[in-house]
């Protein structure tokens, strides 16, 4: 069973991670550790695009139309090429020395945007969070997880081991991942794809009419939270692992002769009005399709 | 006569997808929903490889794939090679390497699901090791002579990419394990592309970090 109460803690523990970071930075760093800010004057949907190999990187929306970057380096090995093209800002963190250790490569970026800014992120390793921004995003990561709150337009994630949260985000969703957990809380979102080969999934929220939400992992939890006035079609199959299913199915309307299925692995059928279309898929996995608290 | 029609319209698919379309063929396309499933994913296939730019395997890439899915007779000289090298004519990128090797597992599947419909499901049945085992070694030397060399500077990076390298790796080996104990498992089989796809898209990326870091 996967408890909604850590989404809001892991949040409060990413923070404090991060300010244990900075502290740390603080306390062991030598005059090597740099300070670098730099503001753009943007117009209306610019675009943003991060590149930074190890560390956090925190996008915040404003109303200001401006971009604000507020970076911290680890060691005087990094530098950051910080460039304006017309509407568009290239932040990119790089080495400057051949010699440089792994901790000294760290790159700590705060950014301030408006609200419908474009984002472009590229982080290998620590984390990267997005808060209340309603423009388009492309996050691709490695180890690093992501955590969205608040977002809107096409969203696309890609991990290879970090895990995803998105808190309160609407638009088009896409999200993969080799190994990382996907907890997906209050959506408002019309199309969710999800996939993650080992990790667990967690959808709360609304399923819109006419939305489609498609959830799949091989091996893990899925886990989907329903309120009885939602309207889904639902198809849910896990081929060597269970189903436990608490919604009322019914035979879709639309559907002449159809019956709904139930089986161990398998189940399908309509909720209410069938408006928006379920799938989920696990191959080893448990799927969970139970009722919200 | 249907699996005849079919048969007939699989032999032509390769002029097909050079325009060459005959009312035949075309009347069949519209009476057979299997054939214009085959058709439309690799209609999909020459796209995204057509996406790719100028694009294309090295040539001892697409010489041991090519060549192994001939041997297994799932490509002939004259007619699904004319069109799927037409992917590019160089590869710049290892990344666009590792889509493009992805695109060609993906080809592979199918084909092989084509040999599967107009043989049958015994041949498939037989062939499934073998295919998949190919294209598993094919993966595998790509891995060896592209990535294994390759230490980035991140060691969580590092240890990352490696754990999730195998965890695909057994999730493959548990596909290919269902898809021997069950060959008609449609689903077994996605997983089992998709797993390979998985697979090439993290080396392709292991691989253009190779590269960048050089």
């Amino acid at each position: 069973m996967i408890d909604l109460l850590p989404i809001f803690k892991s949040r409060v523990l990413t923070v404090t991670a991060i300010a244990i970071g900075g502290l740390t930075l603080f306390a062991g760093s030598s005059s090597a550790s740099k300070h670098f800010e730099k503001r753009f004057k943007v117009d209306a949907h610019p675009v943003v695009t991060i590149h930074n190999p190890s560390g956090t990187v925190t996008v915040k929306a404003w109303s200001r139309p401006e971009i604000k970057l507020v970076a911290d380096l680890q060691s005087d090995k990094m530098d950051v090429d910080a460039e304006q093209a017309g509407n568009r800002v290239d932040l990119n963190a790089r080495a400057i020395s051949a010699n440089i250790s792994p901790d000294e490569m760290r790159a700590d970026f705060e950014l301030f945007v408006p609200e419908d800014t474009e984002l472009q992120i590229h982080d290998d390793s620590g984390a990267v969070a997005v808060d209340d921004v309603v423009g388009d995003m492309a996050v691709d990561t490695v180890a690093a997880g992501v955590s969205l709150q608040d977002a809107a337009g096409y969203l696309t994630i890609r991990t290879v081991g970090g895990s995803v949260q998105c808190l309160r985000c609407a638009g088009k969703l896409e999200i993969t991942s080799v190994s990382g957990n996907i907890k997906l809380i209050e959506m408002r979102s019309y199309n969710v794809r999800a996939q993650t080969w080992a990790g667990d999934m967690l959808f709360d929220g609304e399923f819109l009419p006419n939305g489609t939400y498609r959830l799949k992992n091989y091996s893990g939890l899925i886990e989907v939270h329903f309120s009885p006035a939602d309207s889904f079609d639902l198809s849910a199959r896990s081929v060597r692992g269970k189903v436990d299913n608490q919604a009322n199915l019914t035979p879709p309307p639309r559907k002449r002769g159809y019956e709904p299925k139930f089986s161990q692995g398998f189940v399908s059928g309509s909720m209410n009005q069938g408006k928006a279309k379920v799938e989920l898929v696990s191959f080893d996995g448990t799927i969970n399709i139970h009722k919200r608290d | 006569m249907a699996a005849m029609q079919c048969e007939i319209f699989h032999n032509s698919l390769g002029a097909w997808m050079e325009g060459e379309r005959t009312p035949e063929a075309d009347a069949h396309l519209r009476a057979c929903s299997s054939c214009r499933e085959l058709l439309a994913d690799l209609t999909e296939i020459r796209t995204a490889g057509s996406a790719l730019g100028d694009a294309e395997p090295p040539p001892r890439v697409w010489a041991a794939i090519c060549a192994q899915l001939k041997q297994e007779n799932l490509i002939r000289d004259h007619s699904w090679n004319s069109w799927l090298p037409s992917f590019g004519v160089s590869w710049p990128r290892p990344a666009v390497a590792g889509a493009t090797l992805a695109v060609l597992v993906a080809g592979a599947f199918l084909l092989g699901i084509e040999v599967r419909n107009y043989n049958n499901m015994q041949l498939w049945t037989q062939g499934t090791e073998a295919d998949t085992h190919s294209i598993r070694q094919n993966l595998g030397n790509f891995e060896l002579h592209e990535v294994s060399a390759l230490h980035g500077p991140n060691p969580v990076v590092n240890a990352s990419f490696q754990k999730n390298l195998q965890i695909v790796d057994n999730y493959i080996a548990m596909c290919e394990k269902s898809v021997r104990e069950e060959p008609d498992n449609e689903l077994a089989r996605d997983y089992l592309y998709e797993a390979y796809h998985q697979k090439a898209d993290l080396l392709s990326e292991l691989s253009e970090r190779g590269e960048n870091a050089q």
